[in-house]
């Protein structure tokens, strides 16, 4: 259950990161072009500076190891929250314009125009198995003798532990995945979807 | 088009500011400069007249230290030794000629005073002898007879000039560095080893060439004594006031790396990074090709076919489609992988690649389909013909996969990894791993640049392509 706890504490720092400054970022992108600007760069950052070398050098730093696998995965997937949130064909849906000209706050709209897209909740969603794949990564670099207890490192160990691992992973994912579209995604946020259910 | 070529033209610069900021973290996280190097910045850069001065100092306090690295610094300090030696002491005169002594040797000089004469004192004798040699050599150290010198030894084997050489010692080594060039011709491996022989006896390290010797083993002694000399070109250069001013940039790991890889990117130098690239890249590049493949049109294909499914009326078949396809999203990258860690099969491999790009894909797309078609849509787009609702859908989907396809480029890296991993599998991604635990700089830097490179490029395409998508399809 140890190895399950610190995966837990990974992924809830890698979503926390990822909602947080995903969502800044992609509020900021698009606001501005050199902001918009400033998140291709970052986009060019994640593909260079990968999660598994990311995360031993926040190690290197003295980072404890859920902190450093959470704030690597959640980095990345911030990115790519911001580049979904800020892309140039996106189409503004009816309430989403409605509030853009009853003059909302640029952090609701940039709120609203994330839940507005399934991609921004799919990424965040899918930020367990990142976590989960940085972990089975640092375990296989080191051979199993230096990774901690994590659900990763019971996969990557294979036997009867990867069955362990497996079943965790599922049950992670289930609930990161129901957890992310409640909070992003869900219809019941849209009142007009509520309307139009009731016409239709 | 003007968007595009504006930052295909920021690529130049901005890959410039990216290696040095990469640099930056590696340098202060995983790899670290060895003790008494420096990142960007030499507050205290070496040249010849420097460590001379130091040397000298050093020999007041401590005559073994410091006569030692007067003979390490050897030909390169004499001018700056020999030429303060009037400014001295008679006392320091005579303890400085002492511990020059060593050099005759090395220099190839007979001892043109003779044996010492009955009362003539022993360290009397050594000072008259550098006096003298001084008097004698001191027009030979200069930087534009080296070079002839050097030039006309790296054309032919003449046994009097290399004699001249000698002379100067290490004040020779820049021109006979700078000579070494590239190795392509049984030719350039005679001139390799006229001047490592040179090299190799003023600098005192060992740079054999054995005989007879391939034209790869006499550039890999040219890269070796190049690489040498990266670190301590300082000591034994003589620089200007502007150029030691230049030298707190050029003294420093960064520079050095820059330098290796201009001279590796041209093939000056044999690069021991170039077949660990091939090597891994013929297990790696098929497998991040598959990966992308799924991603970029496989799971496309499925998140539309979900989502026509979803329209024919499988209702609920399609909202429960995301958690569907990411349970075998998670399920089928891992397990392979996990089952691959016993047995290792090229097939399985490539059949874990594709599905982790596709599902992955899959999911995030019929998420944003699911999100982006509205009931309205939806309720129209259900009335439609068949062929009608999936063109419909496909537009829909259309502009997602450019924003899609830089962030995949990523993702594709590290499933390529985690499968190779795996499967013990020798490709990019274990090399990454390997070099990220030995804190291997160079490889990280060309892992990172390449995968940047890759990145920004896909990015600039997809853009472009959603600029034209936007003007086509009207959504502007």
């Amino acid at each position: 259950m140890n190895g399950l706890f610190w995966t837990v504490l990974s992924v809830g720092t890698a979503f926390s990161v990822a909602l947080v400054v995903g969502l800044l970022l992609g509020r900021w992108g698009i606001a501005s072009n050199p902001a918009r600007a400033v998140v291709n760069l970052l986009t060019q950052a994640r593909g260079a500076i990968l999660p598994f070398i990311l995360a031993p050098m926040l190690l290197s730093l003295g980072s404890s190891d859920w902190c450093a696998i959470g704030v690597a995965a959640g980095w990345s997937q911030a990115v790519a929250v911001a580049r979904w949130m800020h892309r140039q064909n996106s189409e503004w849906s009816p309430s989403l314009l409605g509030g853009i000209a009853l003059g909302q706050s640029g952090a609701s709209l940039a709120a609203a125009s994330a839940r507005a897209r399934g991609a921004v909740t799919g990424t965040l969603a899918l930020t367990v198995i990142q976590v989960v794949t940085l972990e089975a990564l640092l375990a296989w670099a080191h051979d199993g003798a230096q990774a901690r207890d994590s659900l990763g490192a019971w996969i990557a160990q294979g036997g009867s532990n990867s069955l362990l691992g497996w079943l965790g992973l599922t049950v992670l994912l289930l609930a990161v995945e129901s957890l992310a579209s409640r909070l992003l995604q869900g219809k019941s946020l849209d009142p007009e979807w509520f309307r139009s259910r009731r016409r239709v | 088009m003007v968007e595009s070529l504006r930052r295909l033209l920021w690529l130049v610069p901005l890959l410039t500011l990216g290696s040095g900021a990469l640099f930056a973290l590696l340098s202060s996280t995983l790899a670290p400069p060895p003790p008494g190097q420096f990142a960007f910045f030499n507050r205290h850069p070496a040249d010849a007249e420097g460590e001379a001065r130091l040397a000298l100092e050093l020999l007041e306090r401590d005559e073994a230290r410091g006569s030692a690295r007067l003979i390490e610094l050897g030909g390169a300090g004499l001018p700056h030794v020999l030429s303060r030696l009037d400014t001295f002491s008679v006392k320091r005169q005579k303890r400085v000629a002492h511990a020059l002594w060593p050099l005759v040797g090395r220099i190839g000089l007979d001892d043109p005073t003779g044996a010492p004469d009955d009362g003539v004192d022993a360290s009397d004798h050594q000072l008259i002898f550098w006096r003298q040699f001084y008097e004698e050599h001191s027009l030979d150290f200069r930087p534009l007879s080296v070079q002839r010198l050097v030039k006309r030894l790296a054309a032919r084997d003449l046994r009097l000039r290399s004699a001249d050489l000698l002379v100067v010692d290490s004040f020779a080594l820049p021109a006979l560095i700078e000579e070494l060039g590239r190795v392509r011709t049984a030719a350039d491996v005679e001139r390799v080893r006229r001047l490592s022989a040179l090299i190799a006896h003023v600098s005192g390290r060992s740079f054999d060439l054995p005989r007879p010797a391939s034209i790869s083993q006499a550039r890999q002694l040219a890269t070796d004594i190049r690489a040498f000399w990266d670190r301590e070109n300082g000591a034994f250069s003589q620089l200007s006031k502007l150029e030691l001013l230049g030298a707190r940039t050029t003294q420093t790991e960064f520079s050095i790396w820059v330098r290796r890889s201009w001279r590796q990117l041209n093939g000056v130098d044999a690069s021991s990074l170039v077949p660990r690239l091939l090597r891994g890249g013929r297990v790696s590049a098929p497998l991040f090709a598959l990966t992308l493949l799924g991603a970029l049109v496989l799971g496309p294909a499925l998140a539309a076919w979900v989502q026509v499914l979803q329209m024919r009326g499988f209702g609920s078949a399609g909202r429960q489609a995301p958690i569907r396809i990411v349970l075998a999203f998670g399920l089928c990258t891992l397990v392979p992988g996990t089952l691959l860690h016993t047995s290792s099969v090229n097939w399985m491999l490539g059949l874990s690649s594709t599905l982790a790009g596709t599902l992955s894909s899959a999911y995030l797309l019929q998420r944003e389909l699911a999100d982006r078609i509205d009931w309205r849509t939806r309720h129209v787009l259900a009335r439609q013909e068949g062929l009608g609702r999936v063109r419909a859908v496909v537009r829909w989907l259309g502009p997602s996969i450019p924003t899609l396809a830089p962030l995949a480029a990523a993702e594709a890296a590290i499933w390529v990894t985690c499968l190779e991993l795996g499967a013990h599998v020798h490709g990019l991604g274990e090399e990454t791993i390997q070099a990220v635990a030995s804190a291997d700089l160079p490889w990280l830097m060309l892992a990172g640049l390449s995968l940047g490179v890759v990145t920004g490029g896909m990015q600039l395409v997809c853009d472009a392509l959603l600029g034209t998508a936007r003007l086509r399809w009207g959504e502007g």
